[in-house]
């Protein structure tokens, strides 16, 4: 077979769970290039977001996509906070993170688990996903839903916890880390595990500083980007905690950074549980947000994700703008797809951990 | 010399070919997937629903694209694979219920009935005009060049283990008949290493992890099955169903033909109970390994089986 020829991958594809079409060009097996189209989900929330207050706001940005629904309403609110000047209380800032680790476990889970169903390999997904089920009780137990949390709010939290409770989230996160230590070990040693992911879809810490990339793709090639660390918000300058890298380079380094995180997160949940001040969650009333401009942004799941919120003194956002950590990632499979085979498409694609509905909004 | 007789009819047609083989084929591929699910901690689907699945397909609209590069070969395809098993499945022994058509050299024509479905695959797909199923076809061929070699070298290790030093049997009722008296072969060190080839091979003709590979859904969808609807496909389920069958007999007739006296019902009962158990080891392999690259599986097949089967034809041939 020498010549090339087209495969589509998407818009509809058994492989890819979210709508976007790759066109693939194959040689024989091997892949030879790759163009990726987009846009097949366009939702419009920028503008809708315009029509809304902002209160209604922190339920329409939840909406953004399911996995990092926390970070959505969470960035964006620390991007209105900052326009009207207000603290939250510190007692809110341990909450926030509280919140966004917990969701951060969950949606690396979910990303190892569909690793491991495309190579093939159901049982470890169906392992993954029971033990990923842990966090999803915790989550509907503490919060009230299995993924939209509805955690935070303008000046700050929703939520608070009680001694029950706080007990029920140390047992529930102490009783997680014997079987997720033991799905790493599965990830990281089995053979058939490590042919399908090592050397595949390499990112080279050059190709990943040059285009870019943010999250657990970057540290997946042992560049140093993530946000709780670089510009700590909440109370992560107040935990001890240090940025997972792996210089692997390959899918393998990402999916391993992933299921560190996962422990991170565990850990990260019990500093704060032990260190929680006493105090109010929130801020009397909501504030009066003002005429002007902020910016946040956080580490979601997937990477650094931005908010820009601009304000002209109504009760509305003049406009609004997010960027998401795929749409920074996903420039870089055309670095990592060509040369490999027509299998690892699918594998190399997961591995950026994709999420199209935060990208086309 | 197979004459056309009122038994051998009934052989072909009802039973231990035809009717029996499909049903119980169709039921032990649910078997399979109730292991892996309860394996994986699931449920699992009910043991008819294999069954349902080709009954449902029968009254399914038969849809064949426009873009088909053959269209009669496209239609024609499926019938290669389901006649080929409908003959393996005559031609073979099930010791002490059947004694096959006792050819003198239907082992010989055993390999070419078994590499039949994958032809049939191979004709399908590559009529269907898809890419994903020529993707799959190209696998298919590539592998099954792996996995026939190590299938042929286990075929003539038991061809001469049966013979005992005196030439080959090529007759597969011999090799039952030699085994009933001398002892399974499962039981013979020097088989061993064959019969594990044999198991690899298995796996790899019926395509589950870790060589889920021509009709992986993760990437080619599924692969040459992609453009087929209703009774054709119904057809390419059934030769699957049909395929697990053989392989299974062909395990029992060249390692385990074993019989549990001199009644026939006890030897059936015998026979689903060893098919039932081996079906279950095969869902135990498919539930804890994930699947190969085609790359690697070639590189698999090519080594590991094969070495393993010379070590016993060289254990056979020199000890």
């Amino acid at each position: 077979m020498g010549e090339i020829y087209k495969v589509p991958v998407g818009p509809i594809h058994i492989a890819l769970e979210e709508p976007v079409y790759f066109k693939v060009n194959v040689h024989g097996e091997t892949v030879e290039n790759v163009d990726i189209l987009s846009g097949f989900v366009h939702r419009g929330m920028e503008a809708l977001v315009l029509r809304r207050n902002y209160l209604q706001n922190m339920i329409v940005t939840e909406r953004t996509c399911s996995l990092c629904s926390n970070n959505h309403p969470f960035t964006y609110i620390m991007a209105v906070e900052k326009i009207a000047g207000v603290r939250i209380p510190e007692r809110a800032e341990y909450l926030r993170v509280i919140a966004d680790e917990v969701k951060r476990a969950a949606s690396h889970l979910f990303n190892v688990s569909m690793l491991a169903h495309l190579v093939g390999f159901h049982s470890l997904m169906t392992q993954t996903m029971e033990t990923r089920e842990v966090l999803q009780d915790v989550k509907e137990s503490i919060w009230g839903n299995r993924m939209d949390l509805g955690a935070n709010t303008i000046g700050g939290v929703k939520y608070d916890l009680d001694k029950d409770q706080i007990k029920y989230l140390l047992g529930k996160l102490i009783s997680l880390k014997k079987p997720v230590r033991e799905l790493a070990a599965i990830y990281r040693d089995n053979r058939i595990v490590r042919a399908r992911t090592e050397g595949v879809g390499v990112l080279t810490k050059e190709d990943a500083l040059r285009l870019g990339v943010v999250g657990p793709t970057a540290r997946g090639s042992g560049v140093d980007n993530d946000i709780r660390k670089a510009y700590p918000y909440a109370a992560y300058s107040k935990l001890d905690w240090d940025v997972v890298l792996e210089d692997g380079c390959d899918v393998r380094a990402r999916a391993l950074v992933r299921l560190k995180e996962v422990f991170q997160a565990i850990d990260l949940v019990e500093q704060c549980l032990s260190k929680l001040p006493e105090g109010p969650v929130a801020l009397q009333g909501y504030p009066r947000i003002p005429a002007g401009e902020g910016v946040a942004r956080t580490e979601a799941p997937r990477g650094e994700l931005f908010f820009y919120v601009k304000s002209d003194g109504s009760s509305k956002p003049e406009r609004m703008k997010w960027r998401v950590p795929t749409y920074l990632n996903w420039e870089a499979l055309k670095v990592m797809m060509p040369g490999n085979k027509i299998a690892d498409i699918s594998v190399i694609f997961n591995s950026i951990d994709p999420c199209i509905s935060c990208t086309e909004r | 010399m197979i004459t056309l007789s009122a038994s051998s009819v009934f052989a072909y047609l009802l039973f231990p070919g035809g009717l029996f083989a499909i049903l119980f084929g169709l039921i032990l591929l649910s078997v399979e997937r109730i292991a892996v699910a309860r394996f994986q901690g699931r449920v699992g689907p009910p043991i008819y629903q294999n069954i349902f699945d080709i009954l449902k397909l029968r009254i399914k609209e038969v849809l064949i694209p426009e873009d088909v590069t053959n269209r009669f070969m496209f239609a024609i395809a499926p019938v290669f694979g389901f006649v080929g098993m409908m003959t393996a499945i005559f031609i073979l022994p099930v010791s002490g219920v059947y004694g096959g058509t006792g050819a003198n050299s239907d082992l010989i024509v055993l390999v070419y009935l078994m590499a039949l479905p994958a032809v049939s695959h191979i004709l399908g797909g590559s009529a269907s005009g898809s890419t994903f199923a020529a993707i799959s076809v190209s696998r298919e061929v590539i592998l099954m060049f792996a996995y026939e070699i190590s299938f042929i070298i286990v075929l003539f290790t038991v061809a001469l283990e049966a013979g005992a030093g005196e030439g080959v049997v090529f007759s597969l009722k011999g090799i039952v008949d030699y085994q009933v008296i001398h002892g399974s072969f499962i039981s013979n060190f020097k088989m061993i290493p064959a019969f594990l080839a044999f198991v690899i091979f298995m796996l790899a003709t019926l395509e589950v992890p870790p060589f889920h590979i021509a009709e992986n859904d993760g990437d080619v969808m599924k692969g040459y099955l992609m453009e087929y609807s209703g009774m054709p496909l119904a057809f390419f389920e059934i030769t699957h169903a049909l395929k697990l069958i053989v392989l299974l007999t062909v395990l029992q007739v060249f390692f385990m033909p074993g019989i549990a006296g001199y009644n026939v019902f006890f030897n059936l009962l015998w026979f689903i109970g060893k098919s039932a158990v081996v079906v279950i080891g095969i869902a135990l392999i498919h539930a804890s390994m994930p699947s190969f690259r085609v790359d690697q599986a070639f590189k698999f097949l090519m080594t590991v089986p094969i070495l393993l089967s010379l070590m016993s034809l060289g254990m056979v041939l020199f000890l």
